[in-house]
Formats: C-alpha cells, sequence, structure tokens
C-alpha cells in the first residue's frame, strides 16, 4: 500500500503546515525528520485524521482516506496511549475486538520475545518495554503500513537494532510502506530508503537517503579561512567558537575545500546547518 | 466500537474497589439511620460517575488520539460511549435491585419501604442519571472535561439566577389560585413514564450534539 499527501494545509494560530506533498511509497521506508516543533507529529495526525486538515488530499493506494482503511494501518504516537492500569491481556481483548485481523498469537510471540509477562499491568513497565507494547500493538493486525512517531526513543542499543530490524522485516515483500518520524537520525541512516526533511512547517527536501548523502557536504572551515569559500558556494553556513560549518552541494565542491570537507556527513550535521545555520548575503 | 466499550468496562473493573467502597459504605450507612433509600440512590449515583471517568481517562492517558487512529468513525466513537452507558444503566439497575432484595430478605425482613415504590424510585433514578449523563456527555465533548466542570457550574448557576427572578414574578401571581397538590399528584402518578419518555429524547438529542462536538475537534 502507498500513502499520497497532497497540498497539505493545517493553520493553527501560532502555526502552520504549509502545502505538503509527500509520497510513501510501496516497500519503502520514509524517513520524517525536523527540529521539535517542525510539524512531524502534525503531519502525522493529519493523515491519521485525528486533526482536521484545513485542505488537501490524502490517497491511500489511489483512493481518498477513510477511517476503514486504518485497519490497514499500524501506528505509534509519541506519546504512550494505553491506559496505566490495563495488563497486556486486556490490550490484546480489546484490539481483539477493534482490529478484523488482529493475530492474538502474533502478539504474545512479541510478548514473549520482549520478555513481557501478559498478566503485567502497563503501568509497571519501563517506558522501553510500554514502546515494545506499542509497536506489537502496530504490527499484530497485519497492516499493509507503519506510521511511526519516535518509535525507538527510550530503547537501548540493542533492543532498538532488533525493533529496527522488524521494521525493515515489514518492508520487504515489496508490498507494505513505514514513515518514521525520529529524533534519532543514526536509526534513518541504517534502514531508510527516503527522507524528507520539515522544518517550520514546510518540506526542505524530500529526497532518497542516498542521494541526500551523496548531494551534501559539510565543510568545516577555521574562521581565519572562511573567506577562501566562495559566497556563492554556500548553502547555508553556521557559525561556532572556533570554525564554520558550511553546507554545500557536492556539484559545487572544489579542489581547495577537499581538507575541509568531514569524513562523514550525517542526517543531524545537516538539519542542524539548515535549521540554525544562516544563508550568504551576496 | 465492541472494543473500546470492552476497553471501558475493563477500566470500570480494574477499579472495581472504589465502587464496592461505595456500595457497601452506603448500605452500612442506611443501616444506621434506618433509611434503605440511600442504598438503592448510589446505585444511580455510582452510574453517573463511572460513565463521567472514562471520559476524564481517556483524556488523562490521551487515549482519544489512539482511538481515532482506529477504524472507526467519530460516529461509532461516540455512539460506544452511549452504549457503554446504557450498558452500565442495566448493570446498576441489576445491582440495586439486588441490595433492594437484600434489604427485604436479610437485613430488614419485611420493613415498612417494600412495595413497588422502592422500584420505582429506583428506576426514576436511573433515568434521572441518564439525563445528567446526557447533557454532560455532549458538553464534555465540545469543552473536554477539565472545562467542562466550570461549563456546567455556569449552567447551574445560569438556572438559579433565571429562577431568582422568576420567583420575583411568581410572588406577584396570586398562588392559591395553582393547583399545587394536583401537580406533584400527577409529578407522582406519571414520573416512571414522564422519565422514560424523557430520557430517549435527552439521549437522542445529547448523541447528535455529542456527535456533532466530535466530528469538529482536533486531538
Amino acid at each position: 500500500m502507498n500513502i499520497e499527501v497532497k497540498n497539505l494545509n493545517k493553520s493553527f494560530s501560532d502555526f502552520n503546515l504549509n502545502n505538503i506533498n509527500i509520497n510513501i511509497p510501496k516497500g519503502k521506508i520514509v524517513g520524517l525528520i525536523g527540529e521539535n516543533g517542525a510539524g512531524k507529529t502534525t503531519l502525522i495526525k493529519c493523515i491519521m485524521d485525528t486533526i482536521h486538515k484545513d485542505s488537501g488530499i490524502i490517497n491511500i493506494d489511489g483512493h481518498s482516506f477513510t477511517s476503514k482503511d486504518k485497519d490497514s494501518i499500524g501506528i505509534i504516537f509519541d506519546d504512550s496511549f494505553f491506559i496505566e492500569t490495563f495488563r497486556i491481556k486486556d490490550i490484546n481483548l480489546i484490539c481483539k475486538n477493534i482490529y478484523k485481523k488482529w493475530d492474538e498469537e502474533l502478539f504474545y510471540n512479541y510478548m514473549k520475545e520482549f520478555k513481557i509477562p501478559k498478566d503485567k499491568k502497563f503501568k509497571l513497565l519501563s517506558t522501553g518495554m510500554k514502546k515494545k507494547v506499542e509497536i506489537a500493538c502496530a504490527l499484530s493486525h497485519h497492516p499493509k503500513i507503519l506510521i511511526l512517531d519516535e518509535p525507538t526513543s527510550g530503547l537501548d542499543p540493542i533492543i532498538r537494532s532488533e525493533v529496527l530490524d522488524i521494521f525493515t522485516d515489514f518492508v520487504k515483500s515489496q508490498e507494505n510502506s513505514i514513515l518514521l518520524s525520529t529524533h534519532i537520525t543514526s536509526d534513518l541512516e541504517h534502514i531508510a530508503d527516503d527522507v524528507i526533511f520539515i522544518s517550520n512547517g514546510n518540506i526542505i527536501f524530500d529526497k532518497p537517503l542516498r542521494e541526500v548523502k551523496e548531494n551534501y557536504i559539510v565543510l568545516e572551515v577555521k574562521k581565519d579561512d572562511f573567506k577562501k569559500i566562495n559566497k556563492k558556494d554556500i548553502m547555508k553556513y553556521k557559525e561556532n567558537r572556533l570554525d564554520y560549518e558550511i553546507l554545500i552541494e557536492r556539484k559545487k565542491m572544489k579542489k581547495n575545500y577537499q581538507k575541509y570537507a568531514k569524513n562523514i556527513t550525517t542526517l543531524d550535521d545537516i538539519m542542524l546547518i539548515v535549521i540554525r545555520g544562516v544563508a550568504c548575503e551576496d | 466500537m465492541r472494543g473500546l466499550i470492552i476497553k471501558d468496562l475493563l477500566f470500570i473493573k480494574n477499579n472495581y474497589k472504589t465502587t464496592l467502597v461505595m456500595f457497601i459504605g452506603s448500605l452500612l450507612l442506611s443501616i444506621a439511620i434506618g433509611n434503605y433509600l440511600i442504598a438503592i440512590s448510589t446505585v444511580p449515583l455510582v452510574l453517573l460517575v463511572s460513565s463521567i471517568s472514562t471520559f476524564q481517562t481517556d483524556e488523562f492517558f490521551n487515549t482519544e488520539a489512539f482511538t481515532l487512529s482506529l477504524p472507526l468513525s467519530r460516529e461509532k466513537i461516540v455512539l460506544s460511549k452511549y452504549v457503554f452507558t446504557l450498558l452500565m444503566t442495566l448493570v446498576s439497575t441489576y445491582i440495586g435491585l439486588v441490595i433492594y432484595l437484600l434489604i427485604y430478605f436479610i437485613i430488614s425482613p419485611g420493613f415498612n419501604g417494600v412495595n413497588t415504590d422502592m422500584i420505582k424510585m429506583l428506576l426514576i433514578l436511573e433515568s434521572a442519571a441518564l439525563i445528567v449523563d446526557s447533557i454532560f456527555f455532549p458538553i464534555i465533548y465540545k469543552f473536554g472535561c477539565e472545562k467542562s466542570r466550570f461549563v456546567l457550574m455556569s449552567i447551574i448557576m445560569l438556572l438559579l439566577g433565571i429562577m431568582a427572578i422568576a420567583s420575583v414574578y411568581i410572588n406577584v401571581i396570586n398562588v392559591e389560585q395553582i393547583d399545587l397538590v394536583g401537580i406533584f399528584e400527577l409529578i407522582n402518578n406519571n414520573a416512571l413514564p414522564v422519565m422514560l419518555v424523557l430520557v430517549i429524547v435527552c439521549l437522542i438529542l445529547s448523541y447528535f450534539l455529542s456527535v456533532k462536538f466530535f466530528k469538529s475537534k482536533d486531538y
């Protein structure tokens, strides 16, 4: 299944989502990155219709999105949403009576794998364990699309890696897809196919991860050397205490810039300079 | 929709201790002062509290956003609350009858109050609780649990104000001309059917208002 968002707009008194166009194709993991308050959760809530969009179209497999389509979507929100006094078996009972394709056996298998007893109350679980229950719930009704808002926050690196493996397996069939919003951009660097960068309610870029990593280079330039960089080559730069971090496109890379280039440009580097950096004045 | 009703029932089940304490407390109080109506009237009160407490819990644990991400229309989500409330009415009526039989056969065999009036009173109180719920629900959907308390207080204050103003004008009218005894008898004789009709009308109106408010809300 694929989700297509066209010309989506949503206004609040202090924030707007502006003309969002994104596509979550079959068989792909699409990462959604951006600073706090950039609009990631608002976008997810608009897709899920928990908040109303002002305008725009959300299509799923070519048809207009309806509440029935949610049977094919597994969702994890940033905040925990289960009533704390519930036990794992209560959560199973509720979901069993909501989702048509709820797989009780699969759910309890996940619980076993995550070492969570079914009689345990939700409030007695650690933050990481709560997240694991939510992940199990999102996966146990055999969804075609996963929409995940910070699914790995609170998980230790080992479990995080296991969970990322589960997500990778999920899209292996080439029929399923994932929209994954996260602050832990290193997770995306391992599994994402495409990356959508959103800032202040606007899409900054929506590109394949490989293209992002190949196209952008970060230069670390001492303050005295800053004038050696042609201003026209600079997309944005950020002034630090001892040096400048400069974002440039690979096509503008010159021989004399090589010595300043960072060995590895991460999504964090790009995000940080785009958000906190400034553009060069002509 | 069944899953959401189960969710609310499980919440009540998990918090059964509070409900049990209320029942036992009211039963003991009834025995102590010899007024068994207290024990029976606690039942609709518990019903009223339990329905509203599920809204508070949903709001506290941010369950609304999750509920809206489920394959259910907003109408069905609202309907689940009303069905749950009606189920609680059945359960609390049943418990009320059990308390009544306890009083009749065990605690105070053949006490003076045993007649159909007691059951009638129970049903009237249940209906009254449903009417209060049907007023509360749309207000909660519109303003949320926290604000709805203030809204409800404001409504009560407004009604009291209207009554105070009305009483000034009523004093001008010759009260002796009004057959107050007749009015009270009429109400007493027809209370149950009147309440039932009122409950149905209130619930239907309340449901449509709740849907209207819930449909326009963001979570």
